[in-house]
């Protein structure tokens, strides 16, 4: 044999002990695996457009994707019990100083992580951040509050707080908001058995927007004040309920 | 200026498939930005808008910078450079009409992008598009000359493209660091160091004014408009060429 048929016999020999030994490297970490360990903690604004090189919708974006992501990559799915949400909080925040008009991150925080139902205690810092979203509640920001205020009357029972997010979001000088959500603070006020200032705010309303209601929406508050503020005996005595009836 | 430079210029990114290899980046980037942008739970069409746009204008500066530098470096050790100016050429002549060159590359690269990123979501098209395609035009053509000049001044490639890549990090955060020196906060009360970055900023481009993907979702920004655009692209290529023309009037050959 030539010496270079032995040089390449010893080379390819080599070559594959390499690609044996790789092999079996391999297996020895198949097992191993990238571990969710909980919501990152978040970077502070600076840090977020270091990220970017100073873009500020492009570090939005990236940071949207990865929350909506967020423990659910790998073929991994993580329960929402598992998120810490006051980790969640702080990038929601972050994202607000990044971008406040995009809908997407309050759509985000309010029905994907709001969905969690045997938590309600880990709800607040989605409904704060909800709250800062709606901002002034122009355009179709006052759907963020709106959804505030179910999860804290619905999710938590906190009525409490849900009537304080319903006057503020019935408060809203937005010409464009349907009835429903000046009426907000009444659906609670009802549920929280207060039943005279439900009847008070109601016929006021009636008083000064009925004409700028839509028949169907003024005949839905009758039907309201009379079917569920009332009972029977006090809606067969109310001249409001007399028109409806 | 000479044509035949300029020609000359252009010829060698096409022999070099600077235009291929960024297209097909580009196309790359596109793909991905849909991929991403596809799996927002909603506002879909502007996470893709975003995406490829802030890709885009990262491989737009890092490709043309690295063409321009080992373009520039190959010519001085194959002696390209000594030969030409044995012609009759001037030095001045040579460095304008490379610039020239580079920067017909940056109109045609940062008007391919525009078209990308405006035909990716042809229904949120606005004058934020256009604003967006422009100012990125001219960060290119200022990005090919600033890589021109430490491509004329310093000895080793790896070295003239960190240099460029550096100036580019540095120019597109220079809003974060005024912020940090104006809002008093440091870690050091070194006033010195404030006054330093300052003047370091004064001397360099507001990169972070041009290009801006949120001009593309919420249309352009008022406070940056075509003629900040236009005037920091003149006064600074002019600034950067003139710098690489004293350094060359100065070099012994």
């Amino acid at each position: 044999m030539h010496h270079a048929q032995k040089t390449l016999l010893v080379l390819s020999a080599l070559f594959a002990l390499s690609i044996t030994l790789n092999v079996a490297l391999w297996f020895s970490v198949r097992a191993v695996q990238v571990e969710w360990k909980s919501v990152p903690p978040t970077p502070g604004l600076s840090g977020a457009l270091w990220t970017t090189l100073g873009d500020a919708q492009f570090a939005f974006r990236s940071y949207g994707i990865m929350i909506q992501n967020m423990g659910d990559t790998a073929g991994r799915t993580t329960s929402l019990r598992d998120y810490d949400y006051n980790a969640l909080g702080e990038w929601f925040r972050l994202s607000h100083e990044l971008d406040p008009e995009s809908g997407f991150m309050p759509l985000l925080a309010g029905y994907v992580f709001g969905a969690i139902r045997d938590h309600p205690e880990k709800l607040p810092p989605i409904i704060d951040y909800l709250e800062q979203a709606a901002g002034n509640g122009q355009g179709q920001k006052w759907r963020f509050l709106s959804q505030a205020v179910f999860l804290a009357r619905y999710r938590m029972n906190n009525m409490n707080k849900a009537l304080d997010l319903a006057y503020k979001l019935a408060a809203f000088e937005n010409p464009d908001m349907p009835g429903w959500t000046r009426q907000m603070p009444v659906f609670i006020l009802t549920a929280q058995g207060e039943k005279q200032a439900a009847y008070e705010i109601m016929t006021n309303l009636l008083k000064s927007e009925a004409d700028n209601l839509h028949p169907n929406e003024v005949n839905a508050t009758l039907a309201y004040i009379c079917e569920h503020i009332l009972d029977e005996r006090e809606a067969v005595a109310d001249p409001l309920c007399s028109i409806f009836h | 200026m000479s044509l035949t430079m300029i020609r000359y210029v252009v010829r060698a990114a096409v022999r070099d498939k600077l235009i291929i290899g960024l297209c097909f980046l580009l196309i790359m980037a596109v793909s991905l930005s849909v991929f991403m942008g596809a799996a927002a739970l909603t506002e879909q069409d502007r996470f893709v808008a975003v995406f490829a746009a802030g890709s885009i204008r990262i491989l737009n500066a890092f490709g043309l910078v690295l063409f321009v530098v080992f373009f520039i470096r190959r010519s001085f050790e194959t002696r390209d450079i000594e030969l030409m100016l044995s012609r009759p050429i001037g030095r001045i002549q040579l460095v304008l009409s490379y610039a020239a060159g580079f920067s017909i590359l940056a109109v045609f690269l940062g008007v391919v992008s525009g078209v990308c990123v405006s035909a990716l979501s042809p229904h949120l098209f606005s004058n934020g598009h256009i604003l967006w395609t422009a100012s990125l035009i001219v960060e290119n053509i200022l990005m090919v000359n600033v890589a021109l000049f430490f491509s004329m001044i310093l000895t080793s490639a790896p070295s003239c493209a960190f240099a460029s890549l550096g100036f580019y990090v540095l120019s597109r955060m220079m809003s974060q660091i005024l912020g940090i020196i104006d809002s008093g906060k440091s870690l050091l009360d070194i006033q010195i160091m404030e006054t330093l970055m300052q003047v370091i900023s004064a001397l360099m481009p507001r990169l972070d004014l041009m290009a801006q993907t949120s001009w593309l979702v919420y249309g352009p920004d008022p406070r940056v408009g075509y003629s900040f655009i236009l005037l920091q692209g003149i006064i600074y290529a002019g600034l950067i060429l003139l710098a690489a023309l004293i350094d060359l009037r100065r070099r012994q050959f």
